[in-house]
């Protein structure tokens, strides 16, 4: 699925796409909110609008035949909430949970799903100008759902779109449906 | 009966007269187009004016509206200021069509199905006027969930609204609920407001608009204005506004003394849309009915009985379920905590959760009844489809109707509609034969449907039967072959009912004919698969030359099931408790392995065995890799886990089947939750539940996990056969 | 029919590609603004059909560039973005002439029902 970066050619966009200092003397440069989490050694961030809470652990009810990404349910004060592993979705390999575990929950088109990671790092503002589009550096992942990279204290991260995300198990759903 | 003023008694008649008139309708109609002379169009006017005062006495507002915009089109022709067109046939017959849509409404109780609005303006068209006929027919009678929350208005409000009126303003009334999950509902309500505030002038609104700017109210909005707009206007001009659960408007121009505070009112007749009803339904009977208790003749019906959306009553449900859980969630938590308490605090304490519980039951079945209804809603419908659907074929078939007393909650008389019709017309179509055969075969000359309901262990069975020539399971079975559903050599092996059993299979029994009375026909295979779908079984008897009977079986609710909780591991599963026949301790001693499968031995049958935890398992080598250890833990005796364990014995139709459980937890009613995306759709599981300790269960539906199960010993049979 | 130009305003750059891919994919044009100070600019050279803004950003707020543009004209037909469900925020836009509200996060449907409903 493509990612139109900037679908139109206002000036304002192409502005952001210079990296640089140039927008740091600015005053109100403008910002990403975004939530910070790690997979292995890779930072991922994800909008901060994307995110409904973070939790620590708690006991998951394993939903057999469910897809293989998908480690069950939780009981999330009175809500039963699926519970992606995100390591598993992205294709990395898996690892047990352990202290620094989160599960981070999210909003579909349909219902609330947690999303484990690794570890929540931060909640933090980065400025616009400091995101570049995707082509430029490789990462571990499918880049269909990454929408941008940047750089922070010599720390890489990676932006994902996770409604696109989200968008795409659906399609895969419901052409395996229709297949049937 | 939610959506419609409209008791069992009168249905009957409502339905039979209302029919009669559409048919006749159907004949003149076409008469109309070749001939026209006054006696036809005379008839169709009087037959659409019929409908349309028995439409807006039960309440369908577009089925009056739509009936009127015809009326006044027949008018015109009978004034002779309009002439009978093809256009003008074509538009009365999607007249009639559309009128014939709102009946079904009725009859299924049902929210108005389509949109008539274009083919409305289509009959305004045709009478070369852009006159809205919307606004004059409902302007007597506003909507009754509107009656109860009408405004009052004081006396200086009533000079303006009679200055209003004289000056030709229209007095309308909005009611507006906000949708309460939406973020900001009262900002809703105050858009609203503010909208009203631009194109009319508020005599009086509750909740005030300071009121709403300060945020409060309690999410909904009632105002009496005064506008230059008509009715559907304003409907139109308000319709804009988002995240609006539910809103209303009603002309009131002709009717102010609504407005006047409730004590003014009585000793008035409130007027009744359509105000002649003519031989459909007496007027007596719409005042009298509803009444046990010695009624105020004068107050309407309305006022008695309440309306309530179908939306509310499942919010109820759903409250009802968690109260519930909670209830069970108290007991556990009274156990764990009662040795801290001394022996008075532990009775008041037990006593008081003891009345809670009872009172929760109670909500629970009132709440439960309130969404029962008679399945005759359902059955009703079918007098006239027999009938029409006879008249395609050439047959002729007596229809008996049993049973229509019986009560199913409403989400089960939103899905055992379908399923009845496919059989109903299967029964017709391939069941009876025609006249000739018949008399050729010895019987009477008419067929005869029997169509009978009866509740039975907490499910609902309409049976469907037929007397005529029965399934031929040679036919069968050789189609069945010709399809590769099964060989030549096992059709042979087939008993009869095993045989006939085969029309439920994918692609043996064709879809019918598509059909003008009742959309698309469908293959037995998808009655099948809908119906278990739905937790529900259908199942075929047949005797040659005798008939055929389906017997249809589905819960008397879809949203809450009796279960039995069981833990496999630290798991906890519910399985429907209709399923369940039996539960006994498992005496490793008694497995014995028949094609590579544990199976029990009680009294002397045989009992094909699974396990949950397994059968879940879609990789086969996990499960020989089980077979491997437990045929050891079997061969050393006491096997490990299987100390503790027991078998809950499962029956689904003709199977039985033993699931093999860690131990019981016991019986619970169960409030069945989605399981959300992505897992929704997960093969096996009907769905979640929150158990009192916090717990998750998953429950199980036993169609799927048998088909499952059976699917897995065929892989497995196969394996073993190859090794 | 000309292509309906739609103004975003936002500050976050991500909310924008996501409504712009939405709008673009639909056949409207797309306009953004980063801050209620361009969003007025923007409104006046650009002439958009509709606005869609954040309540919440540097500069100038989306509130106050609500009430600004809707001084500039009258009919605006803006619809504002929310992350939090504040009524009384909520209200202020309403008040200020704000024809919606949508809450962040949204699927792509209520933002393309909101805008046909804008620009009836």
């Amino acid at each position: 699925m493509p990612v139109a970066l900037h679908p139109t050619g206002s000036g304002a966009s192409r502005r952001e796409l210079i990296p640089g200092r140039a927008a740091q003397m600015k005053e109100a440069e403008p910002q990403e909110h975004l939530v910070i989490f790690t997979l292995g050694n890779e930072c991922y961030g994800v909008d901060i609008g994307d995110v409904w809470e973070i939790n620590t652990m708690q006991e998951i009810t394993r939903v057999p035949r469910a897809p293989h990404f998908i480690e069950g349910v939780i009981n999330l004060r009175g809500e039963i909430v699926p519970v992606m592993d995100l390591r598993k979705r992205l294709g990395l390999p898996a690892r047990p949970a352990d202290q620094k575990s989160r599960i981070m929950v999210t909003k579909t088109a349909h219902n609330r799903l947690g999303l484990i990671v690794d570890s929540v790092r931060e909640v933090l503002k980065l400025p616009a100008s400091l995101i570049k589009p995707t082509a430029e550096l490789g990462t571990l992942i499918d880049e269909s759902f990454v929408w941008g990279v940047a750089h922070k204290d010599e720390q890489l991260i990676v932006l994902i779109d996770l409604q696109g995300l989200f968008d795409a198990d659906e399609h895969e759903a419901l052409d395996t449906m229709e297949a049937v | 009966m939610n959506h419609y003023d409209l008791t069992s008694d009168e249905a009957e008649v409502f339905f039979e007269e209302a029919n009669e008139l559409l048919e006749s309708l159907d004949r003149d109609l076409v008469g109309l187009e070749k001939s026209g002379d006054d006696a036809t169009l005379h008839r169709i006017f009087r037959a659409i004016h019929t409908l349309k005062g028995a439409a807006g006495s039960v309440g369908h507002d577009s089925m009056a509206l739509l009936a009127h915009a015809a009326e006044s089109l027949l008018e015109k022709v009978r004034n002779h200021e309009s002439s009978v067109s093809t256009q003008m046939a074509n538009v009365l017959f999607q007249v009639v069509e559309n009128l014939r849509i709102f009946l079904d409404d009725v009859l299924a109780d049902r929210p108005a199905q389509v949109d008539v609005a274009a083919l409305i303006e289509d009959v305004s068209a045709l009478m070369g006027m852009a006159q809205n006929v919307a606004s004059d027919v409902a302007s007597d009678s506003p909507p009754d969930q509107m009656l109860s929350h009408l405004p009052t208005v004081d006396d200086s409000g009533f000079v303006v609204i009679e200055d209003g009126l004289k000056s030709g303003l229209n007095l309308l009334v909005v009611y507006a609920e906000a949708d309460m999950t939406g973020i900001a509902p009262l900002a809703r309500l105050l858009q609203m407001y503010m909208h009203l505030e631009q194109v009319a002038q508020i005599i009086v609104s509750s909740p005030t608009g300071d009121a709403l700017e300060q945020g409060q109210g309690a999410g909904n909005l009632a105002a009496v204005v005064m506008t230059d707009m008509v009715r559907s206007e304003l409907e139109a001009e308000l319709s804009n506004i988002f995240e609006i659960a539910a809103f209303q408007v009603a002309d009131l121009s002709s009717a102010p003394q609504l407005l006047r505070p409730q004590e003014e009112k009585s000793g008035e007749v409130l007027p009744v849309a359509g105000e002649t009803t003519e031989t459909l339904l007496d007027d007596e009977q719409i005042v009298e009915r509803p009444m046990e208790a010695a009624p105020q003749r004068e107050t309407s019906p309305a006022l008695r009985t309440v309306r309530t959306s179908v939306e509310r009553l499942d919010n109820l449900m759903n409250l009802a379920g968690e109260l519930v859980t909670n209830r069970n969630r108290l007991f556990n938590i009274y156990e764990e905590l009662s040795h801290l308490l001394d022996e008075e605090q532990r009775t008041s304490l037990n006593d008081t959760i003891t009345h809670m519980s009872s009172v929760t039951d109670q909500i629970h079945d009132e709440i439960f009844k309130a969404r029962m209804q008679p399945i005759e809603f359902i059955f009703n419908k079918f007098p006239r489809f027999v009938r029409q659907i006879c008249q395609e074929m050439g047959k002729d078939v007596a229809l008996v109707v049993t049973g229509q007393e019986t009560e199913v909650d409403r989400s089960v008389i939103e899905q055992i509609g379908d399923p009845i019709l496919h059989l109903v017309r299967n029964g017709i179509d391939h069941g009876i034969e025609t006249v000739a055969e018949r008399l050729a075969a010895g019987k009477a000359a008419q067929g005869q449907l029997s169509l009978n309901a009866r509740s039975e262990e907490g499910n609902i069975v309409v049976s469907i039967a037929d007397d005529g020539r029965g399934v031929d399971a040679e036919k069968v079975k050789n189609k069945a072959v010709a399809l590769g559903l099964i060989t030549q050599e096992e059709s042979m092996q087939l008993s009869y009912h095993e045989a006939i059993d085969l029309i439920f299979a994918p692609g043996l029994s064709t879809a019918t004919e598509i059909s003008g009375i009742s959309g698309r026909g469908v293959g037995m295979d998808v009655v099948r698969n809908n119906v278990q779908r739905l937790s529900g079984s259908v199942v075929v008897h047949s005797v040659p030359g005798q008939g055929t009977s389906f017997e249809l079986r589905l819960p008397l609710t879809l949203a809450i099931i009796p279960t039995l909780l069981v833990e496999v591991g630290s798991q906890v599963f519910a399985l429907p408790l209709p399923n369940v026949t039996e539960i006994f301790k498992l005496d490793p001693a008694t497995i014995q392995y028949v094609r590579g499968r544990e199976t029990a031995y009680i009294r002397g049958g045989v009992l094909p065995l699974v396990r949950l935890a397994h059968l879940f398992e879609e990789d086969m080598a996990a499960l020989d890799d089980f077979t491997e250890r437990s045929k050891k833990g079997a061969e050393k005796g006491a096997g490990g886990d299987e100390a503790g364990a027991y078998v809950v014995s499962l029956s689904y139709r003709d199977v039985q089947m033993g699931v093999i459980v860690s131990r019981p937890l016991g019986k619970q009613d169960v409030v069945i939750k989605a399981l959300g995306y992505p897992i929704n759709k997960v093969q096996g599981l009907t769905g979640a539940t929150l158990l009192g300790d916090g717990r998750i269960g998953l429950i199980i539906d036993i169609s799927a996990l048998i088909s499952m199960a059976t699917e897995a010993n065929a892989i497995q049979s196969h394996r073993l056969a190859k090794a | 029919m000309m292509q309906q130009k739609i103004l975003i305003v936002d500050d976050a750059k991500f909310m924008r590609v996501r409504c712009a891919r939405i709008l673009v994919e639909r056949g409207y044009s797309v306009v953004e603004a980063e801050n209620g100070i361009q969003a007025i600019e923007k409104y006046q050279n650009e002439a958009p059909d509709a606005v869609l803004m954040d309540i919440s950003m540097p500069e100038m707020d989306g509130l106050n560039a609500l009430r600004a543009i809707r001084e500039l004209d009258p009919a605006a037909r803006v619809a504002m973005l929310t992350a939090m469900g504040q009524q009384n925020v909520v209200i202020e836009a309403i008040k200020a002439g704000a024809r919606d509200f949508i809450v962040k996060p949204f699927e792509p449907d209520r933002i393309l029902k909101s805008l046909s409903k804008l620009l009836m």
